[in-house]
């Protein structure tokens, strides 16, 4: 059941919150938007300059879409020492992701700062 | 003889261990006679930490301290075209912008930088070695650097540098330098803080020098390397990023091999 609700992705858009400031990607988020995705990993992009997380999600009427998501501008060391590895998602693995939108309207998601995160299907927190 | 198989094996890891704990010492410390700069650093922090161009110029520094011309430059440039996407690396200072580890290897002739980020690797030649100049026309993206001691300082001067569009700034601001832009660094170390004063001049894009001060900590981590850029990854973050230009036909890029 969880797997079929997670396979049946959903964007929720989410009202305005405090997320602190961003560097390193000035302007290309929106950082007082909180986006949910319900989604299922596609790649994980282990490498530098800045790892990506690509996941497939749909919108409210279904359609779906590859977004992807960011670390705020990690790269692979810092991600490390937060206890990311090339292991951490695995393809076809179901997650609920809040982030900031990118504020071009592409399927992008920034993961940086209070309100945003990863959770796996079981509850728990990512890393 | 089974134990003491396994004693003898322990000992030999040990001592190869301490051997190479000696050899890392030795390996970082500077030679006779010179202020010990040595070292691999990282968690850098502006002093102060309120700096329009520490660790890289911000809007306001942009706006108060670029000519005409550097304004002009930055309005006009698209994110689309700035080289990183191409994993080509930063240059110096916005280099200092990212808060990867820099080591330090001190030796007779020379000065080695090693940086984690962009695999960067950068040579000072120590002034009165009779190292030879590069001829005229020779441009690099991190300059060419001679050096000397003052004192407890060394003293990095650096000028050559190719012209680059996110010298001074990257991500969305992108404050360029020109091929006139000179550096000097000024290295002191206070036990386990390495100090930085950054002076930068550029009378292209620079309405007078900027300088700035930076503080480095010694690490224990060694380097992450190699930093390994993924010209894939590194274009995948052009997928947020609206073109300044979409009448443009759609830039198809090739990565070499």
């Amino acid at each position: 059941m969880m797997k079929t609700s997670a396979l049946v992705a959903a964007v929720i858009l989410c009202s305005a919150l405090d997320a602190g400031a961003h560097h390193g990607q000035v302007g290309l988020f929106d950082d007082a938007r909180i986006t949910e995705l319900k989604a299922v990993v596609k790649r994980w992009i282990f490498t530098n300059p800045h790892p990506i997380l690509v996941v497939e999600a749909a919108d409210e009427k279904g359609v779906k879409a590859d977004w992807d998501v960011y670390f705020g501008p990690a790269a692979v060391p810092s991600l490390r020492r937060q206890g990311f590895s090339i292991e951490t998602f695995k393809t076809g693995e179901a997650l609920v992701i809040k982030g900031h939108p990118a504020t071009s309207g592409a399927p992008g998601l920034d993961v940086l700062g209070k309100g945003t995160g990863v959770v796996r299907a079981d509850g728990r927190a990512v890393p | 003889m089974k134990l003491s198989a396994v004693t003898w094996a322990c000992s030999v890891a040990l001592a190869a261990a301490c051997l190479g704990a000696v050899v890392l010492a030795q390996s970082q410390a500077p030679p006779a006679g010179m202020p010990n700069v040595s070292g691999t650093y990282s968690g850098r922090r502006c002093v102060p930490a309120n700096s329009d161009v520490c660790p890289e110029m911000n809007a306001r520094g942009a706006e108060r301290l670029m000519t005409a011309r550097g304004k002009a430059l930055i309005a006009a440039f698209d994110e689309v075209a700035a080289p990183k996407y191409d994993c080509s690396p930063a240059t110096l200072p916005i280099i200092f912008g990212d808060p990867w580890a820099v080591k330090i290897e001190q030796l007779p002739d020379r000065v080695n930088f090693t940086y984690e980020k962009d695999d960067v690797t950068r040579t000072v030649w120590l002034e009165g070695k009779g190292h030879q100049p590069p001829r005229n026309g020779l441009l690099f993206m991190h300059g060419y650097s001679t050096g000397r001691y003052e004192g407890n300082q060394l003293v990095v001067e650096t000028s050559r540098f190719t012209f680059d569009p996110e010298g001074y700034a990257g991500d969305a601001i992108n404050a360029p330098s020109s091929t006139q832009k000179r550096l000097v660094e000024r290295y002191s170390r206070q036990a386990d803080t390495l100090r930085l004063e950054l002076t930068a001049e550029d009378p292209v894009f620079l309405i007078g020098p900027i300088t700035y001060t930076m503080e480095l900590r010694v690490t224990a981590e060694p380097l992450s390397l190699p930093w390994g850029c993924d010209p894939e990854a590194a274009q995948r973050n052009l997928h947020v990023v609206k073109s300044k230009y979409p009448q443009d036909p759609p830039i198809i890029r090739k990565n070499p091999r």
